[in-house]
């Protein structure tokens, strides 16, 4: 089977990380800590287009090799 | 048979000009002048200076909307739910009309104190048994005379948009020709999700891969509009949720502006989506202007640097990145994961090569979608439904929407013209606006003027189909922030 480049795994992860901070994190803290929750909303929506941009990133490096 | 009677019978055969010369002048006049504008459209759709595929059918959908008025019976005035604007009508003066003011409505203080133009009536109730009975004799408030009429509702037997009750919505489903359609694909943004997959099915996402960082920073810039038009609409008096559709006008995608005002703002879904089609079919012509009056010639003539290797992305890389991207702006945005499941299974479906569902989608959804599309708008056209105060705002905020989101194009363009050490044409900013791929063409249309060697459209593509994704997202946040701040 062919080998997956890194980027796919790094860049899901990455993605990822991002989605839980913005969905799952950021609600908890909506309470008590108004602004904490803001931070990590924006941070983690940020995040999560940095793995996705990081995955297309790779694509276009592997193509070119 | 005396002459009353011949002039009655007259003006019941030909009802919709009787609708026409008895509504107020206002409305009268912009009846007349929207049936002219629907013939402008229909004639420049057919010149191809604007989108034939739209403005065809909303043209026509234009003119049957203003033309085709007549009273409504009165069942069929009570089901589309619209009986408080009913008028009486002074039988001996057809120019005395006079509307009714509900006791407890807020504005029933201000309207009682003008007896010449408003009639109280203590509910609702009385003002359906006048519809029912046709007529109604009322003391003049001035006079004291005792004045006969009949009471009516104008409409027509195309489409009521705002019906909310269920028994209501299915008996005008069988009265109302296109409210079918209308309740079933479009009120709940299926045509806007079928013609979105009809555009993922054009794109080639292997463009944006190709040059990732260019692609999306261009169409991020490019978004100004969609951007700065949020607040400059707030401070016009608009509240968040129409802001943000009049602002969505930005992103320059019809099917997603319809799909966020129908979520944010209903009841000017009709204005905001109109406005949105009629610009975006103008500034195909006037792009180019902007275009040559912000960067100069010089700056229009150079080429972009090339990549070192020619790139090549697979079908299976292009699907794998499809699947991700979808999965995670689902997860982050899921108000928006209806456009966002359209456009991807759109590109999934042409990288895997499925010819049935690309002929399926592209021809019978994408054409499908655009032709109903732009049938309703036309039909929700009545003068009544345009003749909203803030209509004009909408106009003015359109068009400064859609310019600062060309300027905010061509900035990002100038930034990576920067960047790369002067190796990246400015003018390929415009493709940010997400019109795929007219905006690309006109970059390159724009380039090749001045300077026929340089090719740019692979670039442009890239950035253009960026450029949806944006506006996808930027929809995506607007659906989910707007609730959040009390829009």
């Amino acid at each position: 089977m062919k080998k997956i480049p890194r980027f796919w795994f790094t860049g899901t992860l990455i993605a990822l990380v991002g989605v839980v901070a913005a969905r799952l994190v950021a609600p908890e803290l909506e309470a008590d800590h108004r602004n904490a929750h803001l931070v990590v909303k924006t941070l983690g929506h940020l995040v999560a287009f940095v793995g996705v941009f990081w995955i297309a990133r790779g694509i276009s490096k592997n193509s070119t090799e | 048979m005396d002459n009353i009677d011949i002039i009655d019978i007259i003006r019941r055969l030909f009802e919709g000009i009787t609708t026409l010369v008895d509504s107020p002048p206002l409305l009268c006049w912009t009846g007349v002048g929207l049936i002219i504008l629907g013939g402008v459209l229909v004639f420049l759709g057919k010149k191809g200076v604007l989108e034939p595929l739209l403005m065809i059918p909303m043209g026509l959908g234009m003119i049957v909307a203003n033309a085709g008025n007549l009273y409504l019976d009165a069942t069929t005035a009570i089901e589309s739910e619209r009986f408080p604007e009913a008028r009486w009508i002074n039988a001996a003066d057809r120019t005395d009309v006079r509307y009714f003011t509900i006791e407890g409505s807020a504005d029933y203080a201000e309207n009682s104190a003008r007896p010449d133009d408003y009639i109280s009536v203590k509910s609702e109730d009385e003002i359906i048994a006048f519809l029912k009975a046709g007529k109604a004799s009322i003391v003049d408030g001035t006079s004291g005379e005792t004045l006969r009429g009949s009471v009516v509702l104008q409409g027509d037997l195309n489409v009521e948009p705002l019906v909310q009750g269920e028994e209501n919505l299915v008996a005008l489903m069988q009265k109302d020709w296109i409210q079918p359609i209308y309740n079933y694909a479009f009120s709940n943004n299926l045509i806007a999700c079928f013609i979105f997959m009809g555009i993922g099915v054009l794109l080639d996402v292997g463009f944006l891969m190709a040059r990732p960082f260019q692609s999306v920073f261009v169409a991020f810039c490019a978004e100004l509009g969609t951007i700065v038009t949020f607040p400059v609409a707030i401070a016009c008096g608009l509240s968040y949720g129409e802001a943000a559709s009049i602002a969505m006008v930005g992103g320059a995608d019809g099917p997603m502006v319809l799909f966020a005002s129908l979520k944010l703002a209903k009841e000017l879904f009709v204005p905001v989506t109109v406005v949105a089609y009629l610009y975006l079919g103008i500034t195909y012509g006037a792009y180019p202007f902007l275009i040559r009056f912000l960067v100069p010639e010089s700056l229009r003539k150079v080429r972009n640097k090339p990549p070192k290797k020619p790139i090549k992305v697979t079908a299976n890389e292009k699907i794998a990145f499809t699947v991700v991207a979808c999965a995670v702006l689902c997860l982050l945005f899921p108000v928006g994961a209806p456009l966002f499941c359209s456009l991807f299974v759109g590109i999934a479906v042409r990288e895997a090569g499925i010819q049935a569902f690309i002929r399926l989608i592209d021809q019978v959804f994408l054409y499908g979608g655009t032709f109903f599309l732009g049938l309703i708008l036309g039909l929700l056209c009545s003068a009544r439904t345009l003749l909203d105060e803030k209509v004009l705002i909408l106009l003015v905020l359109g068009i400064f929407a859609l310019t600062m989101s060309a300027i905010g194009g061509i900035i990002g363009g100038y930034i990576m013209y920067l960047l790369t050490g002067r190796r990246f044409n400015p003018v390929c900013g415009i493709a940010g606006i997400s019109c795929v791929p007219t905006c690309a063409k006109i970059a390159q249309k724009e380039i090749s003027r001045v300077a026929p060697d340089v090719i740019v459209l692979p670039d442009a593509l890239g950035i253009n189909i960026s450029g949806v994704i944006t506006t996808a997202i930027f929809t995506g946040v607007y659906i989910a922030l707007v609730p959040m701040i009390g829009g």
